[in-house]
């Protein structure tokens, strides 16, 4: 799959749930969906972040955790998080047939964790299952 | 405790940091790589997205630590990161590709500081099957950037290639330690204290 | 003159015409023994001159000088020469001088001629193609594009090759292109590589004419043709970089043979790779551009070279 090849259709319905991700959680600040190898597809960012570069991080910190899971045999990571004075973002995969996305959560401070993780597994799930059914119909997805 | 040492490899997708890495390092290569979605750009399957990471066991014990960076410009934020602390930086440029003067003076440009320490060297790959652009082109580009480093061409999948490049970058260390050295009259300048870096 | 045609070359300061007839007469007859032409030139050009003891000083010549003495009954009389040179005496001379070091100062005579020719047309680069050519081989230069190509036959690419490659000072001349004679240029080359070996070739009759011991060497680009020799020239280049310096102190520096360090830095010359200037020069200063984080800080300055030889023992490469 490449992002640039994705069709419009496809981005449309990532677009909407990334935005659906960022309106039903009170304190969410930013959603990016991006590529295992760190480019956008979708972003929301109410701050100054630049969606390109958090895109290209977000790649490379999921990767990074899975990395790190495996090497102290912990089994498969679920999610990566970053705890900051300022606020939070959680980090995990989206789960698909093919492990092409990742997604990102940027949250205030103040945001119940578990809801955070909650919703955003549940973004990364339907994400997942929008790009599995692209895929499905895609003769050629690679 | 037992400082770091650490040699980057850095440069374009596809140039070969995870292969040099590979051809050296004692252990299995801790990769993370991802599925590349830019095969426009890179025609291979997977592309590194943090760092690879190998090392070799030195006689004191110490560990030589070899990191590769991620080679799009959109990582361009962990090349900082690994390139804190490194005792030098190799900077591998892939002639095949549409512009490798322009990759050139991209990571030249990253890795400035090492270059002009004298602590970089650049390794050119597949100029058998793409003489062009030559060398000499290099040394011009260089020249522009006022920069006088060592450019090699190597096939980084040849273990004697790699340890011919890391040869040149120790020797540039040596000597301008030699020189610094000469001009310090001191062997140990306490600004030049481990600890005074981070 | 191209001196590359005489095996040795005299002239005479301050003897008089009858004497230098006198003396020629011997050369004639002896020089038919010897191993190639002699031939007279002005003094300015000689190898050897034969010097009246009560000629001026003679400046400007590093011509090895042949005294005179007049004998002190006949000062008066031109015919009064003490010899040598008589025959036996004058035979010994030229002898040693195509035994010893003459010969080969003819020779690195020769080849300093062709290096300051081609640098001087590279430097330039004003001039049209040229072709340089001696024993059967040629090529065809093309200052202004820094290029050379091989003409004639693929026998002459080899005898050329074989001559740089094994560093013989070549027997090689400069002359202008015909036109026409354009028509059998093969594809070009960079003339780096060629300058490198000429450089190279060079190293036995010492450092480059224009160079002095004194001068600092100062790198301006990688030598990237260092792979091809001499043995030393990675570790030169790398010394080199780090700063300037003269030719003996960059030997020392690197801890080779001052030959090998001649060698390198006439080929890094002639390629334009090191540029040579005036002790005084302030571009002879070490450039001193020295970033706060400069790697070697890491470690902690003193053990450096300990580190760096565990890390060759490591990876089992030579230091």
């Amino acid at each position: 799959m490449s992002a640039r090849v994705m069709p419009p259709e496809l981005v449309a319905a990532f677009d909407d749930e990334i935005r659906r991700l960022h309106g039903r959680v009170s304190g969410v600040i930013g959603c990016v969906l991006a590529t295992t190898d760190g480019r956008r597809v979708s972003a929301v960012v109410d701050n100054e972040a630049d969606p390109q570069r958090v895109s290209a991080m977000v790649g490379s910190i999921v990767a990074l955790g899975e990395t790190i899971g495996r090497e102290v045999m912990i089994g498969r990571t679920q999610f990566v998080a970053v705890s900051a004075v300022g606020g939070m973002v959680l980090l995990q995969r989206v789960p698909a047939k093919r492990d092409l996305l990742v997604v990102g959560t940027l949250a205030r401070h103040n945001t119940n964790l578990g809801i955070l993780l909650h919703e955003t597994g549940i973004a990364a799930e339907a994400a997942g299952r929008t790009l599995d059914e692209w895929l499905g119909r895609d003769q050629r997805p690679a | 405790m037992s400082e770091e040492l650490k040699i980057l490899f850095a440069g374009a997708m596809g140039a070969g940091k995870t292969t040099a890495i590979r051809a050296i390092s004692e252990i299995p290569p801790i990769s993370t790589e991802a599925s590349n979605s830019d095969r426009a750009e890179c025609d291979k399957e997977e592309t590194t997205v943090a760092m690879d990471y190998g090392e070799i066991t030195l006689a004191t014990g110490e560990k030589l630590r070899l990191y590769g960076a991620p080679g799009q410009p959109r990582f361009q934020f962990m090349w900082p990161i690994l390139a804190a602390g490194a005792l030098g930086a190799v900077v591998l440029i892939d002639n095949s590709r549409a512009d490798p003067l322009g990759d050139l003076e991209l990571y030249l440009n990253a890795f400035r500081p090492l270059a002009d320490a004298g602590a970089a060297v650049v390794g050119i790959g597949r100029m058998d099957s793409f003489p062009r652009p030559t060398l000499e082109a290099y040394m011009e580009r260089l020249a522009k950037l006022d920069v006088v480093m060592p450019v090699i061409p190597a096939d980084v999948r040849r273990r004697d290639d790699v340890l011919q490049i890391l040869e040149v970058l120790l020797q540039q260390i040596e000597a301008m330690w030699a020189h610094d050295e000469t001009v310090s009259g001191d062997a140990n300048p306490g600004h030049r204290s481990p600890e005074a870096i981070s | 003159m191209d001196i590359t045609e005489h095996a040795l070359t005299y002239g005479f300061h301050g003897v008089a015409e009858a004497e230098q007839a006198l003396l020629q007469g011997m050369i004639r007859r002896i020089s038919r023994r010897l191993p190639g032409p002699v031939t007279h030139v002005s003094t300015h050009h000689a190898q050897l001159v034969f010097l009246d003891d009560a000629a001026p000083p003679l400046i400007g010549s590093d011509a090895r000088l042949v005294r005179l003495v007049r004998n002190p009954e006949g000062r008066q009389s031109p015919g009064a020469l003490r010899m040598p040179p008589h025959v036996t005496e004058l035979l010994d001379i030229f002898s040693g001088s195509f035994g010893g070091g003459s010969h080969e100062r003819v020779r690195c005579g020769a080849m300093q001629s062709l290096v300051r020719s081609l640098h001087d047309l590279f430097r330039t680069r004003d001039t049209p193609q040229a072709l340089l050519e001696g024993d059967g081989a040629s090529l065809i230069l093309y200052p202004s594009d820094r290029q050379f190509s091989w003409a004639g036959t693929q026998h002459n690419k080899q005898l050329l090759s074989e001559i740089f490659g094994a560093q013989r000072p070549p027997r090689l001349d400069l002359r202008a292109l015909g036109a026409q004679e354009l028509d059998a240029c093969g594809e070009r080359h960079g003339i780096e590589p060629l300058l490198w070996h000429m450089g190279l070739a060079h190293a036995h009759c010492g450092l480059l004419p224009w160079v002095g011991r004194d001068d600092v060497l100062r790198m301006r680009a990688w030598p990237y043709l260092a792979g091809q020799g001499p043995a030393a020239a990675m570790r030169l280049a790398t010394t080199l970089r780090a700063r300037p310096r003269s030719v003996a102190g960059l030997a020392d520096a690197a801890c080779v043979p001052e030959t090998d360090a001649v060698a390198f830095a006439n080929a890094a010359l002639l390629c334009g790779f090191v540029v040579a200037v005036a002790p005084t020069d302030p571009l002879a200063l070490p450039g001193g551009r020295k970033p706060e984080d400069a790697p070697m800080k890491v470690s902690g300055f003193a053990r450096l070279p300990g580190i760096l030889g565990a890390i060759r023992d490591a990876l089992g490469v030579r230091s």
